[in-house]
C-alpha cells in the first residue's frame, strides 16, 4: 500500500534522468498533471506495458499530461536496471517521457511504492488522484477489459477525480538493496 | 504414460498462479496426463543450487522449457517468456506449452 495516500500532495525530488537533464515534479516544461510511474528494464510486467505507457504519454500529451518513469532497482543485483542500461533502452524503445533514476532508493520509499510498474497520478493541484494498475491485462493489449489509467486521466481532465481511484499494482517487486 | 511436471517460484512474482491454470487448461484441452508439482524457493542458496533464472520455472520431464542462456541466477526475479507474436511476456506461451507438452 503507498506511503502517499489519496488526496495527498506528491512528493517532489531531483532525479537524474536518461535524456541528460534532472526532473523534479516542478519542473516547468511537465505537464499540469503528472503521472509518476515506477518500472524498471528487466522485469517482463514493465517490458509487457511499455508501449501502452508511450501510447498513453502520445494520447493525453495535448491534454497536459506528463509521464515520468522512475527506475528504483537495485543495479548491483540487477545489472539490467543499471543507469547505462535505462538509457540504452530509453534509446531502443524511444520513449516518450523522461525516464529517472532514483539510485538510493529514497524517492521510492517515501511514496511507498513496491512493483513496477506502479503508477501514481497527481491532478493539476498536484494531490494524488489515481494510483495502482495501468490497465487489467499485462499481456494482451487487446484484451484489456478496463484501462485503469486512462480511465483515470479522462475523468481527471474532466472533474479533477478519478472513478476507479486504486487498483492493485501488478508486476515484479522492486528490488531494494 | 503420465509427464512430469515441475514448477519452480518464488513468493514474489505473480506469474505461477496464471501459469497453472494455462498449464491445466492445456492438459485438458489436449487430455494429456501429467503430475504437476511446485516448489517454492526461499533462499538464494537454493535460487543458486537450482540455477534458479526466475519465478515460474517450468520443467518438463526435467527438462526446461524455454530455456534462458544465463547465469544470474536470483531468487526474487521474474522471467521472461517470449510470446507467439515475439514480445516479452511473464507468462509462457500457450501454443508453445501446448508443443512441448505433445512432444514430451
Amino acid at each position: 500500500m503507498p506511503n502517499i495516500k489519496l488526496n495527498d500532495p506528491y512528493v517532489n525530488f531531483l532525479l537524474p534522468a536518461t535524456d541528460g537533464i534532472n526532473y523534479s515534479l516542478d519542473l516547468p516544461s511537465l505537464g499540469k498533471i503528472k503521472v509518476v510511474i515506477f518500472s524498471c528494464n528487466h522485469c517482463p510486467y514493465a517490458q509487457a506495458w511499455e508501449d501502452r505507457i508511450i501510447s498513453i504519454q502520445k494520447k493525453y500529451s495535448n491534454d497536459g499530461v506528463s509521464v515520468i518513469m522512475i527506475s528504483s532497482n537495485n543495479s548491483t543485483e540487477y545489472p539490467e536496471d543499471s543507469f547505462e542500461k535505462m538509457k540504452e533502452r530509453h534509446t531502443e524503445k524511444n520513449f516518450n517521457f523522461p525516464y529517472l533514476y532514483d539510485e538510493t532508493q529514497e524517492i521510492a520509499k517515501m511514496y511507498g511504492a513496491e512493483r513496477t510498474p506502479e503508477v501514481f497520478v497527481f491532478d493539476e493541484f498536484g494531490l494524488l488522484r489515481y494510483t495502482g494498475a495501468i490497465d487489467d491485462n499485462y499481456e494482451d493489449e487487446s484484451a484489456v477489459t478496463s484501462s485503469y489509467l486512462m480511465n483515470a486521466l479522462d475523468s481527471i481532465i474532466q472533474d479533477n477525480k478519478a472513478d476507479v481511484e486504486i487498483t492493485d499494482a501488478v508486476g515484479c517487486t522492486i528490488k531494494w538493496k | 504414460m503420465s509427464i512430469n511436471l515441475l514448477i519452480l517460484y518464488n513468493d514474489s512474482c505473480p506469474s505461477l498462479n496464471p501459469t497453472i491454470k494455462r498449464i491445466n487448461e492445456v492438459l485438458e484441452e489436449n487430455n494429456i496426463e501429467a503430475n504437476l508439482s511446485t516448489k517454492l524457493l526461499k533462499s538464494d542458496e537454493e535460487a543458486n543450487n537450482w540455477k534458479f533464472i526466475g519465478s515460474p520455472t517450468i520443467y518438463i520431464n526435467k527438462i526446461q522449457f524455454e530455456p534462458i542462456d544465463s547465469d544470474l541466477y536470483r531468487l526474487e526475479n521474474c522471467r521472461t517468456f517470449v510470446s507467439d507474436e515475439g514480445k516479452i511476456s511473464p507468462l509462457p506461451s500457450k501454443n508453445k506449452l501446448q508443443k512441448a507438452l505433445s512432444e514430451a
